[in-house]
């Protein structure tokens, strides 16, 4: 009896929230309300890494960290892209995975979303000069926005998503 | 002997491949018109991938190897083109036609669908009553983009690139950097720099693992130990930030006037501290968290002696692996090696708990140190090697410097190693255990060439 009360003590402390400022209250009051109204509370995106240093996929996850807690205000992450709703791309678009983004690109339903993350997908990055990308990518897909950043933290992306939501 | 890393640079009459193991480096010249080489692939499984990318890289045919061909190389890439060669020049690849989608292998299925695992696009499987079979990683080149951008740089011009090279690991990849450039200038760094580096390095890799451990109670479903977790990693990122100016460390590494304070972690590494210690307390009696751990993902020593794995892998079947300990300024800090036996991924839970404790110890005195400004001189032509113990493994680092810039840049990433293991240790497992074994492992895929 003792054991269990002391687990659930245990559970307690480690789940203990931290405390979120009134920006972040406010970013998430108003994502939920967007993605409510053009979601249907619910906004799934995949992920592709097209070739970046982790720095940004780092900065995603922290997304659903209990600070940040995006999945709290409906935002999901799918692993089949049939099911997203939006398609973020971060990394500089290799050759190696210039297929993969394609492939996704087009298996992504309408209307596309596709937002690129951070400075890289943009080839504004200090890593432009590489031959291993591919280049000129923004005339072969349809961008809807970018978040920039490199990489953008998780407020600047929270604050990007919301942007860009509020102009759909 | 364990092998580190196997490349090839062109001279100007041959090509030479370099083989550095860990007592010795073996050079060999191979003709550049016939360039063919003998594998070492049967000794050294790992070597495999080092060898494909040497076709790719520069077209040296490799001789009694595995019948794999090239490592990524595109089938459409115009024949006899080798980016790696000095003569290639040209901005992008050149290609017959345009890549097609018939180049994907569309009958094996994608990965799994937990939360908080974004590699799906990087794994390849059979499925077969819910096993996975025929696992394989998409192969990749880890920097071979940026090893070709950084040859005609001096150091200086290269360093902010090389600094921004993985998000992760920015720490390590710095002080091997500097390290090469401490090499080439004939300069011993000050101790009280060296310290204030050090620093910098084990919070790097107390944060890599606070997120890795977290990660691997997401997968078992052991929400409250992922969200435990997770909350300490963002402080320490914040912490990072407020110390450094970016939550990734990126142009920490520096020996100018800018040295930064560190006293602000003084409260956090404390209260860090006293937070693990209550966690570890508290999970040494959850044993449903244990049991979803033990037996997962198991690696038996010879396999990871054979695979030559790296970082907390190798120290999960206890072999005598890190970096630090030949370090005098570690040794000076009684540094002590983590190390367990099990090889699954229980063992490489603990490794990262215990390891965090250890860097704890090492840092805390380290706070109060002042630092002074140091400056590198003239650097002198050479070939340089480093090698620094990153959170995810050893990093070996070499820059071959001719008339002040530089001639051959080449990395071996931990991972360029650990990922290779994958087939090996995924085969036979359960589909939902996937997310758990891959997280064990401390990889970074870098999604091919960056």
């Amino acid at each position: 009896m003792f054991r269990v009360l002391k687990n659930e003590m245990n559970r307690k402390k480690a789940m203990t929230k931290p405390e979120m400022d009134d920006e972040l209250l406010r970013l998430h009051r108003m994502l939920k309300r967007e993605i409510k109204e053009k979601f249907s509370s619910c906004l799934k995106l995949y992920i592709l890494d097209a070739g970046s240093c982790n720095a940004c996929e780092f900065e995603l996850q922290n997304l659903f960290n209990p600070l940040y807690n995006i999945s709290k205000v409906g935002v999901e992450v799918v692993y089949d892209i049939k099911e997203a709703d939006m398609l973020l791309v971060t990394g500089l678009i290799t050759e190696n995975m210039y297929d993969e983004l394609t492939l996704m690109y087009k298996q992504l339903k309408q209307p596309k979303h596709l937002v690129f993350i951070g400075d890289c997908p943009l080839g504004e990055s200090i890593f432009k000069n590489t031959f291993a990308i591919k280049g000129h990518i923004k005339q072969e897909f349809s961008v809807s926005y970018s978040v920039l950043g490199c990489p953008p933290n998780p407020r600047v992306l929270m604050k990007g998503f919301l942007k860009y939501l509020e102009s759909l | 002997m364990r092998l580190i890393a196997r490349f090839a640079q062109e001279q100007e009459k041959y090509f030479e491949v370099i083989t550095v193991y860990d007592l010795k480096v073996v050079k060999e010249r191979i003709n550049k018109k016939t360039p063919i080489l003998l594998s070492i692939a049967k000794e050294y499984p790992s070597a495999v991938w080092f060898e494909r990318k040497m076709l790719d890289d520069f077209g040296i045919k490799i001789l009694y190897g595995t019948n794999k061909p090239s490592l990524v190389y595109h089938k459409q890439m115009v024949a006899e083109t080798y980016p790696m060669r000095k003569g290639y020049r040209k901005k992008h690849l050149l290609y017959e036609k345009p890549l097609l989608f018939s180049a994907l292998n569309t009958s094996l299925s994608l990965g799994p669908t937990q939360a908080y695992h974004l590699e799906s696009s990087q794994f390849r499987f059979i499925e077969k009553n819910n096993t996975m079979t025929q696992f394989n990683t998409k192969n990749f080149y880890k920097h071979r983009g940026i090893e070709k951008m950084l040859e005609g740089l001096t150091l200086e011009e290269a360093r902010p690139i090389v600094e921004r090279i993985s998000g992760s690991m920015s720490m390590a990849y710095q002080l091997a950097y500097l390290d090469i450039e401490l090499q080439a200038s004939k300069k011993e760094l000050p101790m009280i720099i060296k310290k204030r580096h050090l620093f910098f390095l084990e919070l790097e890799r107390i944060l890599n693992h606070l997120f890795d451990m977290s990660l691997i109670c997401q997968f078992v479903e052991f929400k409250e130990g992922a969200f435990f977790l997770m909350k300490l990693h963002e402080e320490g990122r914040e912490l990072l930030k407020k110390l450094t100016g970016h939550r990734y460390g990126f142009s920490t590494i520096t020996i100018d006037g800018s040295l930064l304070s560190v006293e602000e972690s003084d409260e956090y590494l404390f209260y860090l501290e006293q937070e693990l210690l209550w966690f570890e307390k508290w999970i040494s009696k959850e044993d449903y968290f244990w049991k979803k751990l033990l037996n997962q993902g198991v690696l038996l020593k010879k396999d990871i002696e054979a695979y030559g794995l790296v970082g907390l892998m190798a120290r999960s079947v206890d072999i005598d692996l890190d970096r630090r300990q030949n370090d005098k300024l570690y040794m000076e800090y009684d540094f002590c090696r983590a190390s367990e036996y099990t090889g699954d991924v229980s063992a490489r839970f603990k490794i990262r708990l215990t390891e965090i404790f250890t860097s704890l110890s090492l840092i805390k005195p380290l706070i109060k140190n002042r630092v002074f400004p140091f400056f590198i001189g003239s650097i002198m032509d050479g070939e340089y090697y480093s090698y620094v113990e990153s959170s995810s493994g050893e990093l070996m680092m070499y820059i071959s410097i001719k008339n002040q810039k530089i001639e051959r840049f080449f990395l071996r990433d931990p991972s360029f190693l650990n990922a290779q293991i994958l087939p090996h240790v995924m085969n036979g497992n359960l589909i939902t255990s996937l997310g758990l074994i891959s997280k064990s492992i401390p990889l970074s895929f870098s999604a091919s060439d960056l």
